[in-house]
């Protein structure tokens, strides 16, 4: 018998050999064989504002997904903090143990990337013939690097302009469709005022309209796109910089706070719409709003072409996946399927970054009906919103660079020296690129 | 000196085994457990900010490395026996070798190349009869010189160990480190002592082998001088077997005709009667030399011609070449008809045999052919080969000989050494050989 083996050893190694090839094949392709993929999220909404509902919104996205996909099982781990998702994200890759799909981390999109964490989709997207249009230019931006698809947007989040109505009637202003920044300011000139005649003021124009906003409003862009350049001393900053001190000095060094919103005494505030899709309907609306009627409008703008950067939450795909087909379709379905999308924007609070569900009569009727009133917010005029947004620049170091020119003009600004420390500032970004 | 050498060779490499298995262990080790550490302390998102790429689950790394090196062992362990009993080709596991060698460097992210030089100590040490040894040293100095982290990782996103170890505390970060450079330096000073080892036993080897060489000269030197004297002895031999043949027949044929004409001198002017009877005598006397003679020239003849016909003997000589060369000899014999005596048989029969002997010897030739036809008043034998020729031809002993033995039976020959080699002969026919020909018989 021993001698029987011996002489047949090589045989019996190939046939093992390929025998285990044979079932390793017939198992991977078995179309009965259950996959489970793994998901990363936080709870409560990408916006920072209060959503009691996220996992049921999930569990229930989920549930509809698995009943169409018999084959795949999609797992979460729940109660992981939005504060701590960035980090809690990072162990799971550090350990080499990260999910299949996952939400990219606000700030995290450029790491993530940078590091190979992300799957490049575009095979995905060519293969399944996916058409990328679907969605706002500015929110598949978000998610695109150099024409390669890395993350889809599945909510966005665009800044608006929130108007005090109750002032603009007392002081006999009305807002255009279009207004500019030259507008604005005089609006916020003209409702600056001692009403009391206490002889402190107490009606503001603006209060919250910062640097950013004003370099945004007069279209410019700081940054080349590789993030290589910076063009913080050029002559439009420095414009946008005198216009933004004009501004601010209406209001004669008096502090004036989001608080002062609240409390009916300013007109004007910038505003995210998950802000205002919080704040506008019951209960919130009692808690913070009661006091005054308001609205929102589009930010003002130097040129009509001047585009505000929108706020996108991503989900991208584990470039370490073992399940990438599977993956891709329960990423697919959220981001792009009309139903789901629809239910995420009438459960949590940004938009959808899908036109179709954006100009839908159902989005136009959801908001009627959270008591944004018929003249007040439309579906249509948020969609005119976000077709004129862009996506934030996407160079590895941005959110750091960010951080560091906010520190500076916000310290430059508070000292009143913007003027003489714009070439220092630049410079010092510069370093940094 | 030589089994010193061996069991120094055998102890560095035992060395660099036990040591390279040290340093995988280690270097994967520390991935997974720097891993832990930095998880442990909330470290993780400046890891990946600081690394270059994600890395692989830890786990992942450390048993994929240590078990491709155990495989890698293992095929260092049974390369000898696979070579000898299974006959798996040495090229192959050499191959797998540097498979296994470059999954190792990827999967530990190039944080450890001296793995490299472990590898190539063993490819040069099992090619110890191979020249091409030079070769795998430079070769593994090169993949050395490119597997270096910092050129790689321009090519190839992978994180760095040294990054991991940059998030240790500062004291425990030195002392890993310092581990490391030891391995690493320990490593290369192991494999330079094998390599100087190596070095010293091949040149032994090659020295001794030399000697034996010279030695084997020196018998062949000998078994040469040998063979001349066997035929210088042979030689004398057949020589005095001539003169005592010649000294048998003709001289006692010659002798016996001597004195019978000087009896004839004698007896002719008295008696014409016995004069004729004692020519009589003579001329039995001569015809029996004649007789004698033939015998003795056919003891001479080639042992091939010796109680066979000249085809017969052709065919016979054209198999033994066969079967000593591998020259291919083709023969187109149109003599059957014709009857030579047995000096021009022996003769036609030599030139044929020295034309083939030349065409193997001088022309290396593959293929010859052999020509024999006749026309109405001539022979002709056409030999040609397919070997190198020559553009002038040198008329050495043999062609020579072959020239002026034909001329003895009135025939010529001529030779071209253009394309190949073609020797041809024209023998002009005499009364009586072709009995074929009508009009020899009708007269």
């Amino acid at each position: 018998m021993i001698n029987m083996i011996k002489s047949h050893q090589k045989t019996i190694v190939i046939w093992i050999i390929s025998l285990a090839c044979f079932s390793s094949f017939i198992y991977w392709n078995n179309p009965e064989r259950v996959i489970t993929i793994t998901l990363g999220t936080y709870v409560g909404s990408p916006w920072d504002v209060p959503d009691p509902t996220s996992y049921k919104l999930l569990d229930r996205i989920i549930k509809n997904f698995e009943k169409e996909n018999p084959t795949i099982k999609v797992k979460y781990e729940p109660g992981i903090a939005k504060s701590d998702y960035s980090s809690w994200l990072s162990e799971l890759i550090v350990q080499g143990k990260q999910p299949d799909v996952f939400v990219v981390p606000d700030d995290d999109f450029n790491l993530l990337l940078s590091t190979g964490a992300l799957d490049n989709l575009n095979r995905l997207v060519k293969e399944d013939r996916f058409n990328t249009n679907i969605f706002f230019d500015s929110a598949i931006d978000a998610g695109v690097v150099n024409h390669e698809v890395y993350a889809l947007p599945f909510s966005s989040n665009p800044v608006m302009m929130c108007v005090n109505m109750d002032i603009l009637k007392k002081e006999g202003i009305t807002i255009p469709d279009h207004w500019t920044i030259e507008e604005f300011y005089d609006m916020c000139n003209k409702i600056t005022k001692d009403t009391d005649h206490d002889g402190v003021l107490d009606q503001f124009g603006v209060c919250d309209y910062t640097w950013k906003d004003v370099i945004a409003g007069y279209g410019i862009s700081l940054f080349n796109e590789e993030g290589t350049k910076s063009y913080f001393n050029s002559s439009k900053v420095k414009k946008a910089f005198a216009m933004l001190s004009k501004i601010t000095h209406l209001n004669k060094n008096i502090k004036v706070s989001s608080e002062d919103f609240d409390k009916g005494k300013v007109a004007f505030m910038p505003m995210t719409l998950a802000q205002y899709r919080t704040y506008k309907p019951y209960p919130y609306r009692v808690a913070k709003y009661s006091t005054f009627s308001w609205s929102c409008r589009s930010m003002p703008t130097s040129t009509s072409n001047a585009a505000y950067q929108m706020k996108t939450a991503l989900i991208g795909l584990s470039s370490r996946s073992n399940h990438k087909q599977s993956a891709w379709k329960f990423l697919k379905m959220i981001c792009s399927d009309p139903d789901v999308q629809q239910l995420i924007l009438e459960q949590s609070q940004g938009a959808s970054p899908v036109r179709e569900v954006m100009n839908d009569s159902f989005t136009d009727n959801l908001f009627k009906r959270n008591g944004f009133g018929p003249s007040e917010l439309t579906a249509q005029r948020i969609n005119t919103i976000m077709e004129q947004t862009i996506a934030y620049p996407k160079f590895k170091k941005y959110a750091h660079v960010m951080e560091t020119a906010d520190y500076l003009v916000t310290l430059s600004l508070a000292n009143n020296s913007l003027d003489a420390d714009l070439s220092q500032i630049h410079q010092n970004i510069q370093k940094l690129l | 000196m030589d089994t010193v050498n061996d069991r120094h060779i055998g102890l560095f490499r035992k060395s660099l085994i036990l040591l390279n298995f040290v340093a995988v262990i280690y270097n994967a080790f520390l991935f997974l457990f720097i891993t832990k550490y930095i998880v442990v302390n909330g470290l993780s998102h400046s890891l990946i900010e600081s690394i270059g790429s994600i890395p692989r689950s830890p786990g992942y790394t450390f048993f994929a490395s240590v078990g491709s090196f155990s495989i890698l062992l293992m095929v260092m362990y049974f390369r000898i026996d696979l070579e000898e009993r299974h006959r798996v080709s040495k090229d192959l596991l050499t191959f797998i070798e540097m498979i296994l060698m470059m999954a190792i460097l990827y999967l530990l992210y190039d944080c450890y190349n001296g793995i490299i030089l472990f590898v190539f100590a063993d490819i040069i040490y099992n090619a110890r009869d191979n020249k091409y040894w030079l070769w795998f040293l430079g070769i593994s100095f090169g993949m050395l010189l490119l597997s270096n982290y910092s050129l790689i990782s321009t090519i190839m996103k992978m994180p760095s160990l040294d990054v991991y170890i940059r998030f240790m505390p500062r004291a425990t970060g030195v002392s890993i480190s310092f581990f490391r450079s030891f391995i690493d330096s320990l490593n290369m000073v192991l494999f330079i002592l094998f390599l100087i080892t190596y070095l010293i036993t091949s040149l032994d080897e090659q020295s001794h082998i030399k000697e034996e060489l010279d030695m084997v000269s020196q018998v062949n030197t000998e078994l040469n001088s040998y063979v001349a004297l066997t035929e210088k002895i042979a030689e004398d031999r057949e020589r005095k077997r001539i003169a005592r043949e010649i000294h048998d027949t003709l001289g006692h044929a010659l002798t016996g005709i001597a004195a019978g004409v000087d009896a004839c001198i004698v007896l002719i002017d008295s008696d014409v009667d016995r004069t004729k009877q004692q020519l009589k005598i003579v001329s039995g006397v001569i015809r029996e030399g004649i007789g004698d003679v033939r015998r003795s020239l056919n003891k001479l003849r080639p042992g091939a011609l010796e109680d066979r016909t000249l085809k017969d003997a052709i065919i016979k000589m054209i198999d033994e070449y066969r079967e000593l060369s591998k020259l291919n000899i083709s023969l187109y014999y149109e003599w059957d008809y014709i009857d030579f005596d047995n000096t021009k048989e022996d003769i036609l029969f030599r030139m044929i045999q020295e034309s083939i002997t030349n065409s193997l010897r001088h022309g290396h030739a593959k293929n010859v052919e052999i020509n024999l036809f006749n026309t109405e008043q001539c022979y002709y034998i056409i030999i040609q080969d397919d070997g190198i020729g020559s553009e002038h031809i040198t008329y050495g002993y043999g062609l020579k000989q072959m020239k002026e033995r034909l001329a003895m039976i009135g025939g010529s020959v001529e030779y071209i050494g253009d394309q190949g080699f073609r020797t041809m002969a024209m023998i002009p026919k005499v009364k009586g050989e072709d009995k074929n020909d009508k009009s020899t018989n009708s007269r």
